[in-house]
């Protein structure tokens, strides 16, 4: 990643298994790129494709909305739901001329805080390599 | 013009209002200009014969219907407006028991503007496959064969195909010229929430001044809220002052849930919208 | 105007040391409504609060934004400590600033420090827009569900329950106990196992307030803590347990014997068993999984594996009348079936599948050789006549099933003797008429009456005399023609009428040379009778390839192929017949054409031809055998098909006429006896539907539970006994070619079946069961629950030793399972508590245990310490060493520690006192050499390579819980890991907590324990139900939605998305309809919020507002 630009990254997670996860990677202090701003929501389900539009909006580069694997949800159903609302809206994203790598949606469970911050890492990557929205 | 469907027509308004089934018909009725036509609303059986229908009868009469709840109703219905019907009744706008539905055959509209007709039909009117509408009391004119080709969303690929850069560039330029008159929403039988997320203070989505990001936030937002329901007519591009071409938004968003969830909205009044629903085994690579 | 105290958590230096705190200080101090900033070294300590205290109070505060660690870590704690200074908890908000931040970020400060200040500007913005709340208060439903009942569910469900409350304790095993009921003795005091285990145990069998659900499990869970609803399934046992006595009658007669879970595999246990004697509840518990798959493959529903089971018993009549609880023909079908049985026999996939067709002969010859009682009349119970027509196997296997059922059935049959195909279509040598004959009479004695020489013309005028229903079986008797040139020749013989004339006795003159022309089994049946009839070259043409695994080979069996071919028929495969040529009038021989293929790509019947030199072949006699239809012309009433064949439902075999059922070949055109009889089976049971006026269709076709897996672990190939036959140089008349088993090789044969279903339904149980509790036909029973509190403590398993191929587990028998040699050292095991080797019975000097197997090792099992293996492997080595002393130990570790105190490390030293050789390294290779096994690896404290000749070698292999329990924690919304260890609400702080309120955990669910480790947590987890008991009401979250109905335009989309039902729609006076939200259902996920484009619905504490004041903050 070049030094100069950092890309905004906000991430929207979910309280039971996302934001668990990232705590987890906190106690297990594995370090991740710093650019991500944590969000917390009770379910993915509760993220309205308006705040991603909003985030967006006000120049992020990168939004993460993240939960639990599907089958885990904690209100049984939630990330279905979420599964389904940005599937079509990081299509919708990309035709409109905002790339569909900068909406990334992930489970993350509880116990995987490697795997959080393997993908905040990746994410941040990704980003960088798009380079700043214009 | 068909004067034996219009003198059904007429007749059928007569009797609906006579015999005390309705309280009013919603029909079209020749415009100013004596070429075009508007909506009439007629509540007694003189008004009736001001009653047509041709080619120019663009607009989707069930929008007012929206602004009608709880009268006894009856509205003319082209095959393409009776998906609006059936979005409502899904949605619980409009109960089925007050309204009556006057369908019409209809071979297509063509291009309008005010004081001329064109002999163009309209983009929609030729990939559209219904010979009649889908829900009505009465139908009246005829069933026709259609020759439409299938919509196979040529436009909407070939924007696709483009570079992310290139459509960024694009939307940018056409969400510039909105003057945020909401005519769009006006129009569209979707739109009848009490309070639009575009006018609110609290909290407040889209700000207030007519700038781009604002324009695109509004345009971005309102096409997402169709997601699964714009029932194709049309209208809101047909009426924006600016030309937007509002229908490779709503198209866009057609494509995908026809493709994601294999659903098209206004077919049946029963099935699930996508948004209600989900199947647990789709799309299993999205967030693995 | 909102006035916002900020803290700041410096958490020692866990944040400090990476976070610039003054500089966040000085930011934030400049952030609008921030009327106070500190910061402070621990907030979380009582001062750190008291100073939270003081600020709200000396600033006036109604808002406070802690930055330190996750709100998940201590949100609670800073919401009471908030409260005690008056203000709402709720107008709280925490940045974390350690978890998502200072950790990991450590060594960025500015970074770290520029992220920590957008923290806590976010929660600063957030906090604005925070409403007080107020929790409501709810009931508690004081009963509490215990999940898994080893060790650690048995102490959670007797600590709650002596405290007076009521626990539901469900075990899906038939008995509680877990794992520490296999153990022989427990470290480090070597208690015995069932000694303290087994009053536990009796004690929650009779504990007046444990309701004991065993071989159940919870198949849902909904509501919340307080107040659970539970579907708890309970599987049927197939024996009434409020009357068992479990005196073990029905265990004695089963014929069913299989590897003894209980025993890990050593010992065997009957279908019918109790687990171990001390089982609680000590009730008997059949094992069934499902219809055999020769059961499912038969199109009738034969019981094969019920009738097998008891053969291999020597029980022969019972056998034979387990299969005439399905169908009549013994003899016949054992003799001609087509045996789709066979095809799918799962013991077809360790070696050849078991002889079904000949042990089923097996039986009725064994009858027929002792002699058959006379059949008992069934009582007439029912009033209704029933009318068979035709007494072909399907119109016999249609009134057997009826007269069983107590109607009067009278069968109508044209020829001068009953039995159609049977009798006339098969020949002597194939099926004996004798045979025929004696089944036929035994329908008869059942009370069939069989009106032969009677030809039905119309079906009217059957119903005339007084029939309520009619099963047509008329079977498909007119021979399809050739259409070619000279078929009217003299020579020309279709090939029922010649098989019938035979059948008859009848004389028939064929000449020298027979051609036959068709490649099915009446083809093959008609070249074999002619060989028989004295022809002295038979040769058969047909479309087909002789090549048997073509889409386009012969119809007939494999089987009877070879038998003709033996027996000398030549067989012209791949010609089609072009022209009859004659001589005077008379077949002179057949021309012939190239078929170059006969079935397209759907399998449907398009033969092709080909121009080129095919033969011409010299007939006497040329017999057509290319298929059989209906006369078109009998019973015009009855629709047909174009084919001609009756048009009936395809599941009830209706016809177009009321009453008139149709099934076998007049159907379904020509096929075979078992298929006829399926028919008439199935024809009975519309039938019987019909005249009791009950609906025909429901619950048919009969869904089958096909048992998923057979397992076929420790099965030694032994090949099939083949059937024994006359040799073909003596076949000339028409004896029966196929000759029968004796006794003794059908008990052999049928002690191959693998018993796949377990069960075999054999039913003897039932004949000796005094209580009379057997119950075959019980259901699973499902049963809803109320309960304020759940304890999870499902547990572990070892791993499955035979995976470990690389320490020879799964390859010799010598090496085996930890718990295989517990199993061993107990009195109570397979042995009674004799050590031995499995593989000769030999008492083993040298043993070797291999620590760590599947444990701290990703690429074999799993990357963590399993805990207890240490401290089992010196138990059973010191237990070795008492059974008897001359045994030397050898264990090969990883590491060896005894953590539990220093009785714990005393124990292993004690082992090593004894003369066990403790030896630090790795194994490469466990061989076998000279009956012994040879381990070799390297030893890392001398760095040398050992080799160390063992009679036994045991791995001691790690825990992991259950791969399937995962269902179970989805359905208690209760996070687990990769591995399905249950998480813990704080590794440390939490325990035996989950994320979920009033959902507990304990035991190797969580993570390996041992058994006072269990104990211990089975009591925690007990504690903490306990707590929640004593409380008057609990706090239901205030978090939940709420509908702004001036906003709500009644789509109740919101309805459609919510999980919890918890949204209803409400008429309002003006008659509009909104949706209304009931609080106590509303979990608060805010998936209906998302939904409600107009906006109308809130997420109290998530309100839009407050999220989106976050984003405009970033």
């Amino acid at each position: 990643m070049s030094a100069g630009y950092q890309p905004k990254v906000i991430g929207f997670l979910c309280n039971w298994c996302s934001y668990a996860g990232a705590d987890m990677a906190g106690t297990s202090r594995m370090c991740y790129p710093q650019n991500i701003r944590i969000i917390r929501v009770p379910c993915s389900g509760r993220v309205d494709p308006l705040f991603v539009l909003k985030c967006f909006q006000r120049g992020a580069d990168g939004v993460l909305v993240s939960g639990c694997h599907p089958g885990d949800c904690h209100y049984t159903e939630g990330n279905y739901h979420t599964r389904r609302r940005f599937a079509l809206l990081r299509e919708f994203l990309d035709y409109l001329g905002i790339e569909k790598e900068r909406l990334r949606v992930e489970w993350v469970s509880a116990s995987e805080g490697q795997r959080f911050a393997e993908l905040v890492a990746d994410f941040t990557t990704e980003l960088a390599r798009l380079g700043p929205r214009s | 013009m068909d004067m034996e469907l219009i003198q059904q027509i007429r007749g059928k308004a007569r009797s609906l209002l006579e015999e005390g089934t309705v309280e009013g018909v919603i029909g079209y009725e020749r415009a100013g200009d004596g070429v075009t036509s508007r909506p009439l609303f007629a509540y007694d059986s003189s008004a009736a014969e001001r009653l047509i229908f041709d080619d120019t009868c663009t607009h989707n009469l069930v929008k007012y219907l929206l602004g009608k709840r709880g009268k006894k109703m009856a509205v003319m219905v082209k095959p393409c407006d009776s998906r609006a019907i059936n979005l409502l009744l899904n949605e619980r706008q409009i109960d089925r028991d007050k309204v009556f539905i006057i369908g019409v055959g209809c071979p297509g509209v063509v291009e309008t503007e005010w004081n001329h007709k064109s002999e163009t039909l309209q983009a929609r009117c030729r990939s559209c496959l219904l010979t009649k509408p889908l829900v009505y009391d009465v139908l009246l004119g005829r069933e026709l064969a259609r020759k439409a080709e299938e919509e196979t969303y040529s436009d909407i690929l070939e924007a696709e195909a483009e570079s992310v850069v290139s459509r960024r560039e694009f939307w940018r330029e056409q969400f510039s010229r909105c003057i945020r008159c909401y005519a769009c929403r006006q129009v569209c039988p979707g739109c009848y929430c009490p309070v639009c997320f575009a006018e609110q203070l609290e909290p407040l989505w889209v700000g207030i001044r007519i700038a781009p990001e604002e324009n695109t936030l509004w345009q971005t937002i309102r096409t997402f809220h169709l997601a699964g329901r714009c029932i194709g007519c049309n209208e809101c591009e047909r009426v924006c002052p600016v030309d937007i071409p509002l229908s490779l938004l709503n198209r866009k968003l057609e494509k995908d849930v026809k493709e994601l969830f294999a659903f098209q909205a206004g077919l049946d009044p029963e099935e699930p919208p996508p948004f209600a629903t989900f199947r647990k085994e789709e799309m299993p690579e999205l967030g693995e | 105007m909102a006035r916002i105290g900020v803290f700041l958590c410096h958490c020692g230096s866990n944040i400090a040391g990476s976070v610039n705190i003054p500089e966040v200080i000085e930011a934030v101090g400049k952030l609008p409504q921030v009327v106070h900033v500190e910061d402070n070294k621990f907030t979380c300590s009582d001062p750190g609060q008291a100073s939270i205290q003081q600020a709200i109070t000396k600033h006036r505060l109604n808002r406070v934004v802690i930055g330190a660690c996750s709100p998940r870590m201590h949100e609670i704690t800073f919401r009471r400590t908030v409260a005690g200074a008056g203000l709402n908890p709720y107008l709280l908000e925490i940045a974390n600033l350690r978890e998502h931040c200072s950790w990991v970020h450590p060594s960025q400060v500015k970074e770290a420090t520029a992220k920590a200040i957008d923290l806590v500007r976010k929660a600063v913005a957030r906090v604005a827009w925070q409403e007080p709340l107020t929790p409501k208060h709810v009931g508690i439903t004081r009963r509490a569900l215990v999940i898994g009942g080893g060790i650690a569910g048995i102490q959670a469900s007797l600590d709650i329950a002596d405290a007076g409350y009521e626990v539901i304790l469900v075990e899906r095993e038939p008995s509680i106990g877990g794992h520490m009921a296999q153990l022989d003795k427990t470290f480090p005091t070597l208690d015995c196992s069932a000694c303290i285990l087994t009053p536990k145990m009796t004690t929650v069998g009779q504990h007046p307030n444990i309701k004991l659900m065993s071989y159940s499990e919870v198949e849902d869970v909904s509501g919340y803590v307080g107040n659970f609803r539970v579907k708890i399934k309970n599987k049927s046992r197939y024996i009434d347990v409020s009357k068992c006595t479990g005196c073990g009658e029905c265990a004695k007669v089963c014929p069913v014997e299989l590897n003894s879970e209980f025993n890990e595999n050593l010992g065997k246990r009957k279908a019918t068993y109790i687990p171990f004697p001390q089982a609680i509840p000590n009730k008997y518990t059949i094992d069934k999984r499902g219809y055999p798959p020769c059961r499912v493959a038969c199109p009738a529903g034969v019981n094969a594996q019920g009738y097998i089971a008891l053969i291999s018993q020597g029980k022969f009549k019972e056998a034979l009348a387990v299969l005439r609880r399905t169908m009549p023909f013994a003899g016949v079908c054992g003799r001609v079936c087509t045996h789709p049985c066979e095809h799918d026999c799962e013991r077809g996939k360790v070696d050849q599948p078991v002889a079904i067709r000949a042990l089923k002969r097996f039986m009725a010859d064994y009858e027929l050789k002792a002699g058959r009682e006379k059949a008992t009349p069934v009582e007439r119970t029912k009033e209704e006549k029933v009318a068979i027509i035709g007494s072909g196997p399907a119109g016999l296997a249609c009134a057997y099933d009826l007269v069983r059922q107590g109607y009067p059935v009278t069968v109508f049959e044209s020829a001068p003797v009953a039995g159609g195909l049977l009798r006339y279509g098969i020949p002597e040598y194939r099926l004996p008429k004798a045979v025929v004959d004696n089944e036929i009479s035994y329908i008869r004695e059942l009370g069939v009456e069989i009106k032969t020489n009677t030809t039905v013309k119309n079906l009217e005028e059957v119903f005339a005399q007084g029939y309520s229903a009619i099963f047509l079986g008329i079977g498909a008797g007119v021979s399809q023609k050739l259409g070619i040139a000279n078929e009217d020749a003299k020579g020309i013989i279709y090939a029922l009428n010649f098989l019938k004339q035979v059948n008859s006795g009848a004389k028939v003159d064929l000449g020298k040379r027979v051609v036959v022309i068709g490649g099915g089994s009446v083809a093959i049946d008609a070249a074999r009778a002619s060989l028989r009839l004295g022809a002295k070259e038979v040769h058969l043409v047909c479309l087909e390839t002789r090549d048997l695994t073509s889409k386009d080979r012969m119809l007939a069996q494999d089987w009877e192929i070879e038998e003709a071919e033996n027996e000398g028929l030549i067989i012209h495969p791949c010609l089609g017949p072009k022209e009859i040529l004659t001589r005077d009038g008379n077949v002179a021989g057949l021309r012939t054409i190239i078929c170059t293929s006969v079935r397209d790509t759907d399998g449907k019947f398009a033969p092709k031809f080909a121009e080129g030199p095919a033969p011409t072949i010299e007939a006497d006699t040329i017999i057509v055998a290319i298929g059989q239809r209906l006369d078109v012309e009998a019973f015009e009433e009855v629709k047909k098909m174009p084919v001609g064949t009756v048009k009936v439902d395809s599941t009830t075999l209706e016809t177009n006429i009321d009453g008139v059922f149709a099934g076998g070949d007049v159907v379904s055109g020509p096929a075979d006896v078992i298929r006829a009889v399926a028919a008439g089976k199935e024809a009975a049971i519309s039938i019987d539907r019909y005249l009791r006026g009950v609906d025909i269709q429901e619950g048919r076709p009969e869904t089958v539970k096909r048992v998923k897996e057979v397992s076929k672990a420790g099965v030694t190939p032994k090949a099939r006994h083949p059937m024994p036959t006359l040799e073909p140089g003596k076949r000339r008349g028409f004896d029966e070619v196929e000759l029968g088993f004796d006794e003794k090789t059908a008990v052999a044969e049928a002690q191959r079946c693998l018993n796949c279903a377990v069960c075999s339904e054999c039913r003897e149980c039932e004949k000796v069961c005094e209580a009379k509790v057997v119950v075959h036909e019980m259901k699973d029973k499902v049963s809803e629950e109320e309960v304020g509190a759940i304890v999870v403590a499902t547990g572990a398993t070892p791993l499955n030793h035979t995976q470990f191929s690389i320490y020879g587990g799964g390859v010799y028998p010598d090496v085996i399972s930890s718990l295989q040699l517990e199993r061993l050292m107990s009195a109570a095991g397979p042995t009674g508590g004799e050590v031995v080797r499995p593989s000769d019975g030999a008492h083993p000097k040298e043993v070797v245990f291999i620590s760590c197997v599947g444990s701290r090792d990703e690429r074999t099992g799993s990357g963590y310490c399993s805990k207890i293996c240490c401290m089992y492997m010196a138990k059973q080595a010191i237990m070795l060493k008492e059974h008897a002393p001359d045994t030397h130990s050898h264990i090969i570790y990883t590491d060896a520690r005894g953590p539990g105190g220093k009785i714990f490390e005393d124990f292993l030293a004690r082992a090593e006192k004894i003369g066990t050789t403790y030896m630090r390294g790795q194994i490469d290779n466990v061989a076998q050499q000279d009956g012994r096994l040879l381990v070799s690896g390297q030893d890392f404290l001398t760095d040398k390579t050992f080799n160390i000749p063992a009679d036994l070698v045991v791995l001691a292999t790690g825990l992991m819980p259950n791969q399937d329990i995962a269902n179970l924690f989805q359905t208690l919304h209760i996070s687990y890991d990769n591995k399905n260890y249950l998480l813990q609400a704080h590794p440390k702080l939490r325990p035996v907590e989950t994320a979920m309120d009033g959902i507990f955990i304990a035991g190797c669910a969580v993570a390996p324990t041992d058994v006072p480790e269990s104990v211990a947590q089975g009591g925690a987890a007990a504690q903490y139900v306990l707590k929640l008991f004593s409380q008057e009401s609990i706090e239901a979250e205030p978090m939940t939605s709420i509908v702004d109905i001036a906003r709500c335009t009644g789509c109740l989309l919101c309805r459609q998305v919510c999980p919890f039902q918890a949204i209803e729609a409400q008429i309002l006076r003006d008659g509009r309809t909104v949706a209304s939200i009931n609080e106590s259902l509303c979990k608060g996920c805010g998936i209906c919020v998302v939904a409600c484009r107009p906006g109308a619905i809130k997420l109290r504490g998530f309100a839009d507002q407050q999220i989106l004041a976050e984003v405009m903050s970033l």
